[in-house]
C-alpha cells in the first residue's frame, strides 16, 4: 500500500488516496479483501477503534470487476482474479476529527488497514499509518501533543 | 510459587487471565450446553404432557385432572424455552462475530448507532424553534468522537455569553443526607413502637435498651450531615461565565469568574486543565487512570477575603494554543478540557471545583447562542 503523500501527514478534512496490490501470493485463493481507513487508541487504556471508511470485495464482486476490465479473458475461461495483482486505487475524504495525538496514557493512531481472506481461514493483514493534523499545525509539526500553552492576561481584579 | 486462593481479596491480575481463543471456545461450550439443555427439558415436557400413551385403555382418565396446561407445566416450559432461545442467540451471535473482522464489526454497530441519526433527519426539525440547536448537534457529530456541547451552552451569562456548569462533584449533600435521615426516621418508628408498649401496659425492654446505642448512632449521623452542610455552604458557590464555547485551538477568549460566600481564604488558583483519562480493565476491576497532560495557571491570588455582600471578582483573558489537541471522548479513552477554582481557605476545608469547557478542532462551524 503506497499512500499519496510521501511524509504520511494530512490535513483535517482533505482527501486521501491509497494506491494498493496484491503481490506474492496466488490471486486465485483470495476470498475477500477489506480496506479500512481508521483511528485506533492507544496506551494504557483499552483500545478503542472506529472505522471511518470501509470497503471489502467478496470473491465473486472482484471477479466480476476483473471481468469488466479485461473482458476478453472473461469470455475464455470465466472470470479471473488477476486484477488484484494490478494497482488498484481507492480514495476517501478524511474527517475533521480526531487528530493525530501523542500524549502520555492515550495515543491517536490512524492508519489504513487491509485484510485477506484466503481460502483455508487464513488472513493477512498490513498496515499503513498516516497522520491526520489540523490545518495550522502543518507548518509546526506533524501531530498534535500534549505541549500546548495558554497565555494568561489579567485585566481586572476587584 | 502457587498462590493459594484467598475469598476475603479481590481477584488480581492481568488484563487477560487467559488467551482468547480459550475464552471464546469457553463461552461457546458454555452457550452450546444452555441451549441443549433448554432443548431437552422442552422436548422432556412435549414428550410427556402430549405423547399418546402407549395404553391408553390402561389409565383410567380421572375426572378434573390434566398432565398439559397446569402451572408448572407453563413455568417449566419458559424457562426452557428461554434457556433454548438464551443460549442460541448468544451462540449465532459469537459465531456472526467471529467470521466478520474487527474493522467490519464496528462498520455494523456504526450503521447501527447512525440510524437514529438519519430518521431524525428524514423528520425534519423540531416544532418551537428548535432546528438551531439541531444544528449545532449535528456540526458536533460531523466531528467524530468530539462530545457534544449543547448541554454546556444552554445557559447564558450575565457578564459574559455563557456560564458554565460545574463538574457534579462525587459525594453531593443528597447523598450524605440520605443515611443520617433514614436511619433517624427508623429510630423514630422503633421509639413510638416502644412507647406504645409502655403506654398500653406492654413495655418491651430489649427494643427500649437497644433504642439507646441505636439512638446515639443516629445523633452521631445527624451531627455530622450537619458539619458538612455547613462546609459546603460555607464556602459559597462559584460562577464561571466565558465569552465563547466551544473553545477552538488559537481562539481568544475572556473568563470571568466570581467567588461568592464568606471567608478568608490562604490562596485561590484558577486553572485551565487538559486531561487524559482512560479506563481499562485489570482482572474483575474497571480502573480509571487520570493525567493533566496541560495545566496552564491563568491566576493565583493569595489572602482574599470573600464577603457576601462583596464576592471576589476575576475577569481575564486567555489565548489558547494553535497547538492544542481537541476534546475527545470513546468508550475507553477521553481527552476532556476543564477549567479548574481551587482554593485554601482559614477556617474551611479547601475546595475544588471543575467547569468542564469543550474544544473543536479547527473548523468552520456555527456559532451557538443561548438567547
Amino acid at each position: 500500500m503506497v499512500l499519496c503523500r510521501e511524509d504520511s501527514t494530512y490535513i483535517a478534512g482533505e482527501e486521501l488516496e491509497i494506491t494498493w496490490r496484491i503481490g506474492r501470493i496466488d490471486s486465485e485463493i483470495v476470498q475477500r479483501v477489506e480496506l479500512s481507513v481508521l483511528w485506533r487508541t492507544d496506551g494504557k487504556g483499552d483500545e478503542d477503534l472506529h472505522v471511518h471508511e470501509f470497503f471489502a470485495r467478496h470473491r465473486d464482486r472482484l471477479r466480476r470487476d476483473s471481468a469488466r476490465r479485461d473482458p476478453l479473458r472473461f469470455k475464455r475461461g470465466g472470470g479471473t482474479l488477476a486484477g488484484l495483482c494490478e494497482h488498484q486505487t481507492f480514495r476517501c475524504r478524511l474527517p475533521v476529527s480526531p487528530l493525530s495525538y501523542h500524549g502520555r496514557l492515550i495515543q491517536i493512531l490512524w492508519c489504513v488497514r487491509l485484510r485477506l481472506f484466503v481460502d483455508g481461514g487464513k488472513q493477512f493483514k498490513a498496515e499503513v499509518p498516516f497522520h491526520l493534523v489540523a490545518k495550522r499545525s502543518m507548518t509546526t509539526e506533524a501531530s498534535s501533543t500534549a505541549e500546548t500553552s495558554v497565555a494568561a492576561v489579567v485585566r481586572t481584579a476587584s | 510459587m502457587i498462590r493459594l486462593p484467598q475469598p476475603w481479596t479481590k481477584k488480581r491480575g492481568s488484563r487477560t487471565l487467559a488467551s482468547p481463543t480459550s475464552g471464546i471456545v469457553g463461552e461457546f461450550i458454555g452457550f452450546a450446553t444452555v441451549m441443549m439443555v433448554g432443548i431437552f427439558g422442552l422436548s422432556l415436557l412435549i414428550a410427556w404432557n402430549f405423547a399418546p400413551t402407549q395404553i391408553p385403555q390402561a389409565v383410567p382418565e380421572i375426572p378434573g385432572s390434566r398432565r398439559s396446561g397446569g402451572v408448572g407445566f407453563w413455568v417449566c416450559a419458559t424457562i426452557f424455552a428461554s434457556a433454548t432461545l438464551v443460549g442460541a442467540g448468544r451462540l449465532a451471535y459469537r459465531l456472526v462475530r467471529e467470521s466478520a473482522s474487527h474493522e467490519y464489526r464496528n462498520r455494523l454497530a456504526s450503521r447501527a448507532t447512525g440510524l437514529p441519526q438519519q430518521a431524525r433527519r428524514w423528520l425534519g426539525p423540531p416544532p418551537h424553534g428548535g432546528a438551531r440547536q439541531w444544528d449545532a448537534q449535528d456540526s458536533a457529530r460531523g466531528m467524530p468522537a468530539v462530545p457534544g456541547f449543547k448541554t454546556l451552552t444552554d445557559s447564558p451569562g450575565e457578564h459574559l455569553r455563557f456560564r458554565l456548569a460545574p463538574m457534579p462533584t462525587t459525594q453531593n449533600v443528597f447523598s450524605l443526607a440520605v443515611l443520617p435521615l433514614l436511619w433517624n426516621a427508623i429510630w423514630f418508628v422503633l421509639l413510638g413502637i416502644a412507647a406504645s408498649g409502655i403506654f398500653h401496659g406492654h413495655a418491651r425492654p430489649v427494643l427500649t435498651l437497644l433504642l439507646i446505642p441505636l439512638g446515639w448512632v443516629g445523633w452521631r449521623l445527624f451531627r455530622g450531615l450537619l458539619a458538612e452542610l455547613r462546609r459546603n455552604l460555607g464556602v459559597g458557590s462559584t460562577i464561571v461565565e466565558i465569552s465563547d464555547h466551544p473553545l477552538r485551538a488559537g481562539g481568544d477568549y475572556e473568563l470571568l469568574v466570581i467567588q461568592m460566600g464568606r471567608m478568608d481564604l490562604r490562596s485561590l488558583q484558577i486553572r485551565l486543565v487538559c486531561e487524559e483519562e482512560t479506563f481499562f480493565r485489570q482482572g474483575t476491576d474497571i480502573r480509571v487512570e487520570r493525567h493533566e497532560a496541560v495545566t496552564t495557571e491563568l491566576i493565583s491570588a493569595r489572602k482574599i477575603q470573600v464577603d457576601p455582600s462583596a464576592p471576589w471578582r476575576q475577569q481575564l483573558r486567555f489565548t489558547l494554543s494553535e497547538n492544542a489537541m481537541h476534546s475527545m471522548v470513546s468508550p475507553s479513552n477521553a481527552i476532556r478540557w476543564k477549567i479548574v477554582v481551587s482554593g485554601d481557605a482559614r477556617r474551611w476545608p479547601s475546595f475544588c471545583r471543575s467547569f468542564p469547557v469543550v474544544v473543536h478542532p479547527n473548523v468552520a462551524g456555527p456559532n451557538p447562542s443561548p438567547r
